[in-house]
């Protein structure tokens, strides 16, 4: 599903943020990527998303290249196909929380009821549906990061990019958040999560990829394919 | 996109407008009163046309005659025209029918026939109808006829206002393509604005998989709204300003064969609104190519 191959990103101040990453995520699986601020956890979405260009190396998803030689009508079709929860949550200021999910929806011509529907299923998911009404201007961090969440999941992606989901989440709603995400992942959604959070990670049975200053540290292999 | 998304982009437009909106209040203003003058140059076209082309179907030669002209001398008078070269018709038109059509003309609107006291004041006269070519020839030969008074040419009065009318006609071509131009430059700057400000929000968009059409559709809805209510402020002023200056002219100049009021300034709103619309989302386009 995704195959990132000799990856490397090297900017303009010298500093590398990967270094020759060879990774392979199949269709329908769940890696946890860890690592300390810095390692290239968010610069690796980023490349699966088309967003940053490497300086070499090649992504491809669901068996397309996006880079090199990314065509932008192809990357679109990677980010409609894709829920990405990002690390600043990149919601519509001053649009109430329930636009924020429905605009998610919207962009993929999904509308009127069914918009509706999956907006305050996925809202009652993270326990802000009493909350649709309000701007997202007025919600704590933690409220927004569960907004991201929310736009996520509602779209019923095919691929999941949370980074660093649970960030500011209290334990309740972090392990709330991950079961949402292993319950996408039951449903055949491929799911990478980039996460620090060591009671996680060290509770999991997935596949953990550990980064450390841009290269591929450690690999761990899921301990069983199923569960959390 | 789908046709559902239509109502969603105009209320993202809408939205877009309360961004910025002094600024849009003011663009909405300055865009109306281009179009304002833009309305009143075409009103002004409409009607030295209606003037020129009234004046050039009834385009031939009145000889007036004399007060003590009977109608009888001015059937042989009449007869004398007709038989040279050029002349294809000639009719003489009586005292009472020359009242009548002045009655006719004035309408209702003023009562001047009362100070008349029942005395008809006009005398005798004979159209005559010419071919172009020999009309001046025919002016100096009627000027020669015993019991004419006087002699009138339209073309005198048609060629300068044609000359004025071709004029007005080119100025509101140029007024047209400077309002446009006005227009399209100050929606372009409001569209600006607005992407500038929802930079993040577009960004966004497009991370999620939106397509170029659906980020920038609501940036082209907000340009023609834009277009379309300095359109709306132009046409009531084109309608307050136009019916007020037609009635002026009607009550002073009743004589005068203005255009129809009423669908001429539905033609100067239409006219209005459809520059201003294509000028706003010419402007959006303009902005959006720019960005």
């Amino acid at each position: 599903m995704i195959r990132v191959c000799e990856l490397s990103k090297h900017y303009a101040d010298g500093t590398a943020a990967l270094r020759d990453v060879d990774l392979v995520i199949d269709q329908g699986e769940m890696v946890f990527l860890r690592g300390p601020s810095g390692a290239g956890k968010t610069t690796l979405f980023e490349m699966i998303l088309g967003i940053e260009p490497p300086s070499s190396g090649a992504v491809e998803v669901a068996g397309q290249r996006v880079f090199p030689g990314v065509h932008p009508r192809w990357v679109r079709e990677i980010r409609r196909r894709t829920g990405v929860i990002f690390q600043d949550f990149r919601l519509f200021e001053g649009r109430t929380v329930r636009e924020n999910v429905e605009l998610g929806l919207r962009v993929l011509g999904i509308a009127g009821q069914k918009m509706r529907t999956r907006t305050d299923h996925r809202l009652e998911n993270v326990g802000l549906l009493d909350r649709a009404e309000a701007p997202v201007g007025s919600l704590s961090w933690g409220e927004r990061q569960r907004v991201g969440v929310a736009r996520a999941l509602a779209r019923e992606p095919d691929i999941i990019l949370a980074d660093e989901p649970t960030g500011n989440l209290d334990e309740e709603m972090s392990e709330r958040v991950l079961d949402l995400l292993y319950e996408a992942n039951q449903g055949g959604a491929t799911v990478v999560v980039a996460i620090h959070a060591p009671h996680v990670l060290k509770s999991t049975r997935r596949r953990v990829v550990t980064l450390r200053d841009g290269r591929v540290a450690d690999d761990s292999a899921a301990r069983d394919g199923k569960g959390s | 996109m789908t046709v559902g998304d239509l109502g969603f982009f105009l209320r993202e437009a809408l939205a877009g407008l309360k961004i910025h909106r002094v600024a849009n209040f003011i663009s909405i203003i300055c865009i109306g009163l281009a179009l304002l003058s833009l309305g009143l140059v075409a009103g002004t076209w409409a009607n030295l046309q209606h003037v020129a082309d009234t004046l050039r179907q009834d385009a031939e030669i009145v000889v007036y005659l004399d007060d003590d002209v009977s109608l009888q001398e001015a059937e042989q008078l009449s007869r004398r025209l007709l038989d040279h070269q050029g002349v294809s018709r000639t009719r003489v038109v009586c005292p009472d029918e020359t009242l009548l059509r002045v009655e006719s003309l004035i309408g209702s609107d003023i009562d001047i026939l009362s100070v008349l006291e029942g005395h008809n004041p006009f005398a005798a006269s004979i159209e005559v109808g010419v071919d172009a070519g020999v009309a001046a020839e025919v002016v100096s030969f009627s000027g020669n006829l015993a019991g004419v008074d006087y002699i009138r040419d339209n073309e005198e009065v048609l060629a300068p206002l044609l000359r004025l009318t071709s004029l007005i006609q080119w100025a509101g071509l140029v007024v047209i393509l400077a309002v446009a131009l006005v227009t399209t430059a100050l929606v372009a700057h409001i569209v600006r604005l607005g992407m500038s400000a929802r930079q993040q929000e577009m960004e966004t968009l497009r991370l999620l998989g939106a397509s170029e059409g659906f980020v920038c559709a609501p940036f082209v809805f907000e340009g023609a709204l834009l277009g379309a209510a300095g359109a709306l402020f132009a046409a009531f002023g084109v309608a307050a300003a136009g019916g007020r200056v037609y009635q002026l002219i009607r009550t002073g100049l009743p004589y005068l064969p203005l255009a129809a009021g009423t669908p001429l300034l539905g033609y100067l709103a239409l006219l209005v609104l459809g520059v201003g619309l294509t000028a706003g989302t010419l402007g959006s386009l303009v902005a959006l190519r720019s960005a």
